[in-house]
């Protein structure tokens, strides 16, 4: 798999969403299962009045209980990082190895508290719970990953946008289900088609955020509100009226997205252009 | 082929890891539990004795 670097500094994987395989945050549950018996041994503790063991389990649950949550969380940021082709400059907190360490320490609290285990022990048995823990959950990705300063945009503003752009795509697709005129639907399919190409390109390219932010911020809302608006009130209202309203605005919204999407064409040609145009002055000079 | 044998080392490291996340944690769950318990079943029997 390639790494590729833009030149605004915004990191994409080999051109294609990684495959890599993560553990998905669901998996954290041997983290949730595993202690479970600490809780009741902290029940007992309680019921029979023995403070030494429910102290010592309650805490040693509890903080198993962060630890898991720290691990699963960390899971959760991974594999968004990996969804998307560019890769998101993780969290400055390394929550699985925190998660690593609380499950360690909570173990060892358990050994040494209620299983009534020597400090030694209780340590090795904190230890190798906090292994176990790396070995099956990782560390955290790494964090030195470049940030896109360049373009005015970092790739979490980036992923943020695409994230919302795709929330409205979905709106305005579930919305088009909703419609029963056939030739309507298709044009809306259409035209979810069209503004998928747009996220696609911006997502290829960080740098066309610059040109594409109006569209997937300002536009794409209203054409969600427009086509849930019309998609509520079609089965109560047949107008011929607001059907031919309909029928403009979609023309105008397939107008939008065609000019949109020529407009970051032409734009990654003219860079293009001017990238050849830099690359032959710097030929002529250096005299290759 | 080249596949799996990038595959392997992960598949192992996790497989080992289970095992000591088990062992460990589930092994030290398992144990206070039943320390807990074995402490409530002493407590009784010395009441009883009395």
């Amino acid at each position: 798999m390639t790494t590729r670097t833009s030149p605004g500094g915004a990191r994409r994987v080999g051109g294609k969403t990684s495959k890599k395989p993560v553990f998905s945050a669901s998996r954290a549950l041997l983290l949730y299962l595993l202690p479970l018996p600490v809780l009741f041994a902290s029940l007992y503790g309680v019921l029979y009045g023995n403070v030494r063991v429910a102290f010592g389990a309650a805490v040693g649950f509890a903080l198993a209980m962060v630890g898991a949550q720290l691990v699963r969380h960390g899971l959760t940021l991974e594999v968004e990082s990996r969804r998307r082709k560019i890769v998101r400059r993780l969290s400055t907190v390394p929550y699985k190895l925190l998660g690593h360490g609380v499950v360690g320490l909570a173990m060892a609290i358990v050994a040494l508290l209620v299983v009534k285990h020597s400090i030694p022990t209780a340590l090795i048995v904190g230890m190798a719970s906090s292994l176990g823990s790396f070995l099956v959950y990782g560390l955290d990705p790494s964090r030195s990953l470049p940030d896109a300063p360049a373009i005015g945009v970092t790739s979490e503003e980036v992923i943020e946008i695409l994230n919302e752009a795709d929330g409205k795509i979905a709106g305005i697709e579930s919305a088009a289900d909703q419609i029963r005129n056939l030739e309507l639907k298709q044009r809306l399919h259409g035209i979810v088609g069209g503004i998928r190409e747009i996220t696609d390109i911006v997502e290829d390219d960080p740098r066309d955020l610059r040109r594409a932010r109006k569209f997937l911020k300002v536009y794409l809302d209203g054409a969600r509100r427009v086509t849930e608006g019309y998609a509520a009130t079609h089965p109560s209202n047949q107008s011929g009226e607001l059907e031919e309203n309909f029928r403009a605005v979609l023309g105008t919204m397939e107008t939008v997205i065609a000019e949109q999407k020529e407009r970051l064409l032409e734009n990654n040609l003219t860079e293009l252009d001017v990238q050849i145009e830099v690359l032959q002055t710097q030929l002529e000079k250096e005299g290759v | 082929m080249e596949q799996m044998s990038v595959a392997m080392p992960e598949l192992l490291k996790k497989t080992i890891g289970i095992a000591v996340l088990v062992l460990s944690v589930g092994g030290t769950s398992c144990s206070a539990f039943m320390h807990s318990w074995d402490n409530d079943q002493s407590g009784t029997a010395i009441e009883l004795s009395k």
